[in-house]
């Protein structure tokens, strides 16, 4: 089976309000990562975008970012979920052998559309939205509340994970929520926005695009010297019933791992991953995502946090980019973690790099409420 | 790369209006169709690619309700969009996951229930960014009104008619020739049996050249099909048709570009990313003259004078011989090179299904599954189209009945 | 399948009216000299593509084009060819600027000369029996044009 690998990216600083359009965004990243790979817009084969109509307010949004993407006269498609999907989509489009390098570009603009509502917008229109009750907030308030009752974590345990994402967000020049003096009492004092989900517990609404090429093994080794391997990948979805699913755990992401795990030979993921990025849209998100990655005991993620295991310099820093809490262009997301995974890898990423080595790195995205779907890929730096 | 087939295909009758069902009921008759013909169950099923065009019915990533119902339930998943070649992008995402290595049993199943949501409206909003800014800089709601609402395809295809000797005649009668295989198909929407090019003349005029009776309705209706590796594909399937070959090509959207802006997509009619997407697709499925190695065709036909464009862009012609050739009854159930046998786009229009529909009736014909419509040759190879956004997209894929020669 | 009756039915909106939608500002300069009958291309410095309205992106180059100093700009010919042409059966709206309410409307795509696009028009003076793909024309200018895209709406034969 062919090897691809991730050659080169682009992040651009978050923010609330981007002070440009959405196109010039996607562009600039475009051009970012390809001048990082050292090509042109000539030697990318094919071009996926990750964009949803509903936040962008157009039908067929990938239509007007043609030009802006670099798809003139390239084979070119749509995912219409995070970003990470889209990665996957590429990756497998260069397995193929039909394709030596990809573009993917992943965007969503917060200040554009109304908030909240696209997630109310792909709820079953018969039951669920005339109520009006369930909204990403209000089912993660479930969730969380589940989670904290069935195995006994605690508001503070919950706390502390934004605590960690947000001080390591003060030491990553992209994201946009940076708090570098905050303390648990902080988040527990926050604004509640349905309990027990408080303000610095739920992901800021964002503006914001990245970029990452990938190309295969030959072409990889002429861009970069050191490209970032897909060593394994998973995706999985579940049903979308709330009630149907064990809020507590995630059952999509526990298959989703064990695919990628397998396809990358990870039997203990708690002693052989190094750095973990994941898409946390809530902070009880995070420990829930720990425990069904295996990176912790099942009802264990009020202790992992506890034990500063996930904290920057731990054994298993998870997020040290800061997260979905620190920046969620909710299509790109995914593909951020990716790239914080690769930059970790390469040594890259500056003040918020782990001290550790990091060979092998795991990154994550999800789609849905309480994350119905969910995608693992996991990343080998070096030259296996 | 490996071999993959269509192992099952499951359809819906397209109709204006299906008021007993929702999306994910709708979806799961198309799913079961495909499912029974495989003779697979849906824990058979690796991994499923679905699409549609979701401002037709309100509903944002409408898989994330119904894909339990169509054998997502905890099972890799991913949706694809990209207008109205949704159904043929959906189909080569599934096409790529077999031929990746990752997968061995995908399910491709694009839809749309067009009667849920209001179609006028889920059209203006692929542009309303640019109106705004056309407005802003002097032009009034109802002259963006008549350079969109009268739409590209008029000039697309007066640009083509000087340039082919393609008259309104010409259309008149490619119409009535795809009413009546619709008319033979039990799933199409508009079924007229015996309509003639006169009949077609008389409809009303929308704006030169395009008669009422030129275009394409709008439907609800859904298709599904299931794709298996060479190994699986042999074990389900008595004749599984190969899809040796497929591509898709982008290029600026034409005559509106963006924020309203000028398009270098000039001309319409040239549809030089379909002439691209078909290079790369016969090259792949190792085709080398497919005016005489393709048997049927089945172009994304949503107005009539666009069997003639997409014949020629489909390299199946010289360009502005595809008038002439019709007039011979090349294109003809009975002809050299069928082509829609279906009824096409302009007999039914579920926009996310459309342009995977041209898939099954290649692969139906090829199996000779085609009843009524099936066409009088033996079909070896077919080319299947879609276009997607506004005439930017153009998706290709070549079917057989034996596999690539790869 | 047995037809089953409609059982429910829910209504619900898009509000289309709550987004919104972030434009580069680029025309002015465009518009501006539309005031002074000339009209303005973009010119890709890159690839020497030229766009009328003026473009932000170059597809062809995916480069940006420099529109906020003199780089960029061309003088483009206010002639052009037809490449395409329709006329209107039905209605259109109210309000249409059209010059001649009695006729039918004749829209027109044209490619201005020395440019790589084209654009919307209506094609006035001209009986419907003599428009052809490749037809001559240019802008029918007013006396004083207003500086907006309303000035390049119309066309006549040349």
């Amino acid at each position: 089976m062919r090897r691809v690998a991730i050659v080169a990216y682009a992040q651009m600083k978050y923010t609330k309000n981007r002070n440009s359009s959405r196109e010039v965004m996607i562009h600039d990243v475009a051009r970012e990562a390809l001048s990082m790979a050292g090509i042109s817009k000539g030697d990318v084969d094919t071009v996926i975008n990750a964009q949803n109509d509903y936040f962008d307010g157009r039908t067929i949004s990938n239509m007007k970012t043609v030009a802006s993407s670099g798809a003139y006269f390239k084979d070119e498609s749509k995912i219409e979920m995070d970003g990470a999907f889209a990665a996957f989509y590429a990756y497998m489009r260069i397995l193929t052998g039909n394709h030596d390098v990809a573009m993917v570009i992943g965007e969503s603009m917060a200040s554009c559309y109304p908030p909240y509502l696209p997630g109310i917008w792909s709820l079953d229109p018969t039951f669920d939205r005339p109520n009006g009750f369930l909204n990403e907030i209000s089912a993660a308030a479930l969730q969380a509340r589940l989670y904290m009752h069935k195995y006994g974590v605690t508001e503070k345990q919950i706390a502390q994970v934004a605590v960690k994402n947000l001080k390591n967000a003060n030491k990553n020049p992209y994201a946009l929520r940076k708090m570098p003096q905050i303390a648990q009492k902080d988040v527990l004092q926050s604004r509640l926005l349905y309990a027990p989900i408080r303000e610095l517990n739920a992901y800021p609404l964002t503006d914001g695009a990245c970029a990452i090429i990938l190309a295969e093994e030959g072409k990889a080794r002429q861009i970069a010297k050191n490209p970032v391997w897909i060593a394994g990948v998973g995706c999985c979805h579940d049903t979308y019933f709330l009630g149907e699913r064990e809020l507590y755990e995630c059952a999509s992401l526990e298959r989703a791992a064990e695919a990628a795990y397998k396809m990358a030979e990870i039997k203990n993921p708690q002693k052989q991953i190094h750095v973990v990025e994941l898409h946390e849209n809530f902070s009880h998100e995070e420990l829930i995502y720990c425990e069904a990655l295996g990176l912790c005991g099942r009802g264990k993620g009020g202790q992992l946090i506890d034990s500063k295991t996930t904290e920057i310099n731990g054994s298993i820093p998870v997020n040290p980019s800061g997260g979905a809490l620190s920046a969620n262009p909710t299509y790109a997301t995914g593909l951020i973690r990716l790239c914080e995974v690769a930059m970790q890898i390469r040594g890259e990423a500056g003040e918020h790099q782990v001290k550790h080595e990091v060979k092998i790195g795991l990154a994550h995205g999800q789609n849905g409420l309480c994350a119905q779907d969910n995608i693992v890929f996991i990343l080998k730096g070096g030259d296996k | 790369m490996r071999n993959l087939a269509i192992v099952g295909i499951g359809l819906t009758k397209h109709v204006s209006k299906r008021r007993d069902v929702n999306i994910p009921e709708l979806v799961y008759e198309a799913v079961k169709a495909a499912l029974d013909d495989a003779g697979i169950h849906p824990k058979d099923l690796d991994a499923l690619v679905t699409g549609n065009m979701p401002a037709f019915e309100g509903i944002n990533c409408p898989e994330l309700w119904g894909g339990g119902y169509w054998g997502g339930y905890r099972k890799p998943l991913i949706r694809i969009t990209t207008g109205g070649s949704t159904g043929a992008s959906v189909a080569q995402g599934a096409f790529y996951l077999v031929a990746s290595g990752l997968y061995d049993i995908v399910l491709a199943v694009a839809f749309e229930k067009q009667s849920d949501g209001n179609t006028t409206i889920g059209l203006n909003t692929t542009a309303l960014a640019d109106v705004a800014n056309m407005t802003a800089y002097g032009l009034s709601g109802p002259e963006i009104e008549a350079s969109g609402a009268i739409g590209l395809f008029v000039y697309q295809a007066t640009s083509y008619m000087a340039k082919s000797g393609c008259t309104i005649e010409h259309i008149d009668r490619a119409a009535a020739m795809l009413r009546n295989n619709a008319a033979k198909n039990p799933y199409a929407h508009l079924q007229q049996a015996g309509v003639t090019a006169a009949d077609i003349a008389k409809t009303p005029m929308i704006s030169y050249p395009l008669r009422f009776g030129h275009t394409c309705p709008t439907s609800d209706g859904a298709c599904a099909m299931v794709l298996a590796t060479e190994e699986k594909a042999r074990k389900l399937s008595r004749k599984p048709v190969w899809v040796n070959g497929w591509a898709a090509c982008s290029e600026e959207p034409a005559i509106v570009g963006l924020f309203g802006a000028g398009s270098i997509n000039v001309d319409p009619a040239e549809q030089r990313s379909c002439k691209l997407a078909a290079t790369k697709a016969y090259a792949m499925a190792g085709i080398k003259e497919p005016w005489k190695e393709i048997d049927l065709a089945e172009p994304y036909v949503p107005f009539a004078y666009q069997l003639f464009i997409y014949f020629e862009r489909l390299l199946l012609c010289d360009e502005g011989n595809a008038p002439r050739l019709f007039d011979k009854g090349v294109m003809e159930l009975d002809g050299n090179l069928p082509t829609c046998p279906s009824g096409a786009v302009v007999s039914s229009n579920a926009i996310g299904a459309a342009a995977m529909i041209r898939i099954a009736e290649c692969a139906l014909q090829i199996k000779g599954e085609a009843g009524q419509r099936q066409v009088t040759k033996d079909v070896h190879n077919a080319v299947a189209h879609g276009l997607g956004g506004q005439a930017n997209l153009n998706v290709v894929t070549v079917l057989s009945d034996m596999p690539s020669r790869r | 399948m047995t037809q089953i009756e409609e059982h429910i039915s829910i209504s619900g909106k898009w509000p289309l009216s709550a987004y919104t939608w972030k434009v580069e500002k680029f025309l002015d300069r465009f518009t501006e000299g539309l005031h002074n009958k000339k009209i303005f291309g973009a010119k890709c410095s890159n690839c020497g593509t030229v766009f009328v309205p003026p473009v932000v992106i170059c597809a062809r180059c995916h480069s940006r084009m420099r529109l906020e100093k003199d780089q960029d700009w061309v003088w483009v010919s206010d002639m052009g060819t037809v490449i395409a042409y329709s006329i209107s059966y039905l209605a259109v709206a109210d309000g249409l600027r059209t010059r001649d309410p009695e006729k039918r409307p004749l829209f027109i795509l044209v490619r201005l000369d020395g440019t790589d696009t084209a654009i919307f028009a209506e094609l006035i003076e001209a009986p419907d029996e003599k428009i052809r793909v490749g037809m001559r024309v240019k802008v029918a200018w007013q006396e004083v044009p207003k500086g907006d895209l309303g000035d390049i709406l119309f066309f006549e034969p040349s």
